[in-house]
């Protein structure tokens, strides 16, 4: 969640303000390995958030959805598999715009239209798992 | 609902989340990165970058630590009998500590970025063979520090995860 802000919030916009060598370099030597690191720590937290749910006394998947409880669970549930997708779908735009500076056959504007998505879906990602963590962290109280 | 303590835990989970979560990509991703880069372009993102980050790092983990806090002494009351006599304190006092010192060491890494980019910053031209030697010795210093605090961050985060269960 913290790489989905950062990188929202404060990377990307600053290196594209820096200079497009600098994009093409970074994205070249990062975008692989950042997707490695938020798909594979998103799994785990899904994967893991099952099995806690499963495995917590007097709870179980059956309790989704009813209650207060299981209201922010499955809220949660719904908002970190949505920013999963997105995270996804930005990840696809990445490679586009690291192949298309790479290649240099891109037009201007496509990949302004690359670097405009990404934009957005970054920010729609950092508001779900913001959303997600928010509602897991009180769902024991509600 | 308890609003309260649910209000505390939002205040204590978010910035933590975005602390170590920053911590560790800025370590282990965003600087080795920057490093293979080299110049010229990276010391004008690092002036362009380093304050914004300064910023969402010592934030969070203030808020963090701050709300934390807080909330161990809203949900055990006298905290002091608690975190010297029970499983839960120890967890809890071994989080706190790990947390600040992560924080510290961290902050020492953005010290050193700092330095770094004051160096660039006063260039007039291509650095000396002494001044790129000083700014390289500076980089894999800040590298370790951060590496070394998110380490410490996340070792944190594990202790307070734990706290309830052991």
């Amino acid at each position: 969640m913290g790489t989905a802000i950062y990188l929202a919030v404060l990377l990307e916009p600053r290196i594209r303000s820096t200079s497009v060598d600098l994009e093409r370099e970074l994205l070249n030597r990062t975008s692989k390995l950042n997707s490695l690191l938020i798909t594979s720590a998103a799994i785990i937290t899904m994967v893991t958030g099952f099995a806690l749910v499963s495995t917590t006394p007097g709870r179980s998947m059956s309790d989704l959805g009813s209650a207060g409880w299981g209201t922010m669970i499955l809220a949660g549930l719904i908002a970190s598999v949505a920013a999963f997708l997105i995270s996804g779908w930005a990840g696809a735009f990445t490679a586009k715009l690291r192949r298309g500076l790479e290649s240099g056959d891109a037009s201007e504007s496509q990949l302004a239209s690359y670097r405009k998505r990404l934009s957005m879906l970054g920010y729609v990602n950092a508001v779900l798992v913001v959303i997600a963590v928010s509602t897991m962290a009180t769902a024991r109280y509600a | 609902m308890d609003a309260e303590i649910a209000l505390l835990r939002i205040l204590h989970i978010l910035p933590g989340v975005i602390w170590v979560g920053s911590a560790i990509f800025v370590a282990w991703i965003v600087q080795p990165a920057l490093k293979k880069t080299g110049p010229p372009h990276v010391g004008a993102l690092m002036g362009n970058m380093l304050k914004p980050l300064m910023m969402i790092l010592h934030g969070s983990a203030a808020a963090t630590i701050l709300f934390g806090v807080v909330m161990a002494f809203r949900v055990r009351d006298p905290l002091f009998d608690y975190l010297w006599s029970t499983d839960w304190g120890t967890m809890i006092w071994l989080g706190f500590v790990l947390s600040v010192v992560g924080w510290g060491v961290g902050a020492f890494a953005g010290i050193t970025n700092k330095k770094m980019a004051g160096i660039g910053a006063s260039l007039q031209g291509p650095p000396s063979p002494e001044q790129g030697a000083e700014m390289a010795r500076l980089r894999d210093r800040a590298i370790l520090f951060a590496k070394v605090g998110s380490l410490l961050a996340l070792a944190a985060v594990v202790c307070m995860a734990l706290a309830n269960h052991v």
